[in-house]
């Protein structure tokens, strides 16, 4: 089974409040689910580990995150490479412009981290406030695409 | 003659006072004499000031000024109608009336508006040295300073109230009681060393409107400053992931797209004060602009350079939080609950856009430290 399918196997079994796994080959999948019906989800925490990029430079990351912000175009929201770590290693990419409502900015934020750790986010921010993880809303199939495209551009 | 002159002038530069002073706000939000500012003196556009001037009407147009007229007759009528098409004309636009003020009496303006005290230095200010201005006219003085134009307006006085004055022959001598020297004043003020050192964050985060927000503030920061303090000393830090000293120019125009290090800055800036400003010789002011959006792992090593090793030594330490699009980040919520000794020493600004940047010279300056 590719990592897409066993997804989608637990998916189906999954609830609200669960930690959804998956596994295929070098690929492990997590992802806390904050609510589920037939047709949508929502999740707080989207994660990839893989050991494919236990020696990648900045620059293989940053290019890693480059295609991933080509792919990832049904967000809603474009997601682009703002802040590269050199020394850590590190590249944290967020939606271009954010979503600016009357009380709040929101956004994604993609964190790809040397060592093959990638962890997408939605977190919203009140003027004043501490920006916090909010469930970031998407239907099963965008959810899967989502799945789909992060086990693509690591393998 | 002369002093109607000086009257008017007197009374010009008062009313541009006034006008400065009016729209102070406007002028520090939209920092419109960044980029003006020569060595002592910037230009500031005062649109607001008319200068009354004739405007010509149409000739042989008719209206009441062309004739008897009767009821109904319109004073100007206007011209016939044209087909509205035509092409971008050639000539200059009307300027906006630019005025010369100096720094220092910027510097006034901006303290006596934002009722900024003055400020205490430390080190040593009780040594004090004078600073000669040429402000007056006497009778008496060295031939060197002699003021032609004073002298030679005397000459011409007496001449004409003498009746000696001859339209035929204009020769105008001035004898010994005509001439006129200028005079000079000497105004004591500590020699009081300072240095104000701007750590700017560079990172992918930080857009180009937010760092002309840290621009407009700079410029303010400096001219109260430099009002105080004789000889200034400034230097800037830029800092991503890692920090390094750079020229004001620099300083306004790079945009890197690294990690966000506060820690790295803080390092140089030690060093930077170690190496150049012994802090017993030297007040020292730390004005620091970011985002906020610090690394989270990074947070503690900043507060713990912060505390121990910058607010010992600094008069002042100001942090100015700039709200990037996504929100104003952390550190300021961190600085807040991390620091407690030296806490008077410690100014936090949170700027959200270019109106709050008024507020927040206020409150960095407003200690008088």
């Amino acid at each position: 089974m590719t990592l897409v399918e066993e997804v989608r196997a637990a998916l189906a079994a999954g609830a609200a409040g669960q930690r959804i796994e998956a596994r295929e080959a070098s690929q492990e999948f997590t992802c806390d689910l904050a609510a589920i019906d037939s047709l949508a989800c929502a999740f707080t925490s989207f994660a990839l580990a893989t050991d494919r990029l236990a020696g990648a430079t900045p620059d293989e990351l940053k290019r890693l995150g480059e295609k991933l912000s080509a792919r990832l175009t049904y967000l809603l929201e474009p997601i682009s490479p703002v802040e590269i770590d050199h020394g850590e290693c590190v590249v944290q990419m967020r939606s271009s412009p954010p979503q600016r409502d009357e009380d709040r900015t929101s956004y994604y934020e993609l964190v790809i981290r040397r060592g093959g750790a990638l962890r997408l986010c939605r977190y919203a921010k009140a003027p004043g406030d501490v920006r916090q993880i909010i469930p970031a809303h998407v239907t099963r199939e965008v959810f899967l695409r989502l799945v789909g495209d992060f086990s693509a551009v690591v393998a | 003659m002369f002093m109607k002159v000086e009257r008017d002038q007197s009374r010009f530069r008062q009313i541009v006072r006034g006008k400065i002073r009016q729209n102070l706000r406007k002028y520090v939000t939209h920092g419109e004499m960044i980029g003006r500012q020569g060595r002592d003196l910037v230009s500031i556009p005062i649109p607001q000031l008319d200068v009354p001037h004739f405007r010509f009407g149409k000739n042989g147009s008719g209206g009441v000024g062309q004739g008897e007229g009767e009821v109904g007759t319109p004073i100007a009528p206007g011209g016939e109608e044209g087909d509205g098409r035509g092409q971008a004309g050639s000539d200059p636009g009307a300027h906006i009336l630019e005025v010369d003020i100096s720094l220092e009496e910027l510097a006034q303006i901006l303290g006596d508006e934002l009722e900024l005290p003055r400020i205490e230095p430390k080190g040593r200010n009780n040594v004090t040295q004078e600073k000669t201005r040429y402000t007056s006219v006497r009778r008496l003085g060295p031939e060197s300073l002699r003021h032609f134009k004073r002298t030679y307006i005397q000459a011409l006085r007496r001449q004409i109230s003498s009746s000696t004055y001859d339209l035929g022959q204009p020769r105008v001598v001035p004898i010994r009681e005509d001439k006129r020297y200028r005079s000079w004043t000497k105004i004591p003020q500590p020699d009081a060393s300072a240095v104000a050192i701007y750590m700017m964050d560079v990172s992918g985060s930080m857009t180009d409107e937010q760092k002309q927000i840290v621009r407009t503030e700079a410029f303010w920061i400096d001219t109260w400053l430099k009002s105080q303090y004789n000889g200034l000393e400034t230097r800037y830090i830029i800092h991503d992931a890692a920090a390094k000293e750079v020229d004001e120019d620099t300083f306004y125009r790079t945009r890197e797209s690294g990690g966000t290090r506060i820690s790295s800055a803080y390092k140089v800036c030690t060093d930077l004060i170690a190496r150049e400003f012994p802090p017993s010789d030297w007040n020292i002011y730390c004005f620091q602009f970011s985002d906020g959006d610090n690394w989270g792992e990074d947070n503690e090593a900043s507060l713990h350079l912060l505390r121990e090793q910058l607010l010992p030594v600094a008069n002042l330490f100001c942090y100015g939080q700039v709200e990037s699009p996504y929100g104003s980040g952390e550190y300021m919520r961190s600085l807040r609950m991390g620091v407690s000794e030296h806490g008077d020493k410690l100014v936090l600004s949170e700027i959200r856009d270019k109106d709050a940047i008024y507020d927040s010279i206020k409150a960095f300056l407003g200690k008088g430290k």
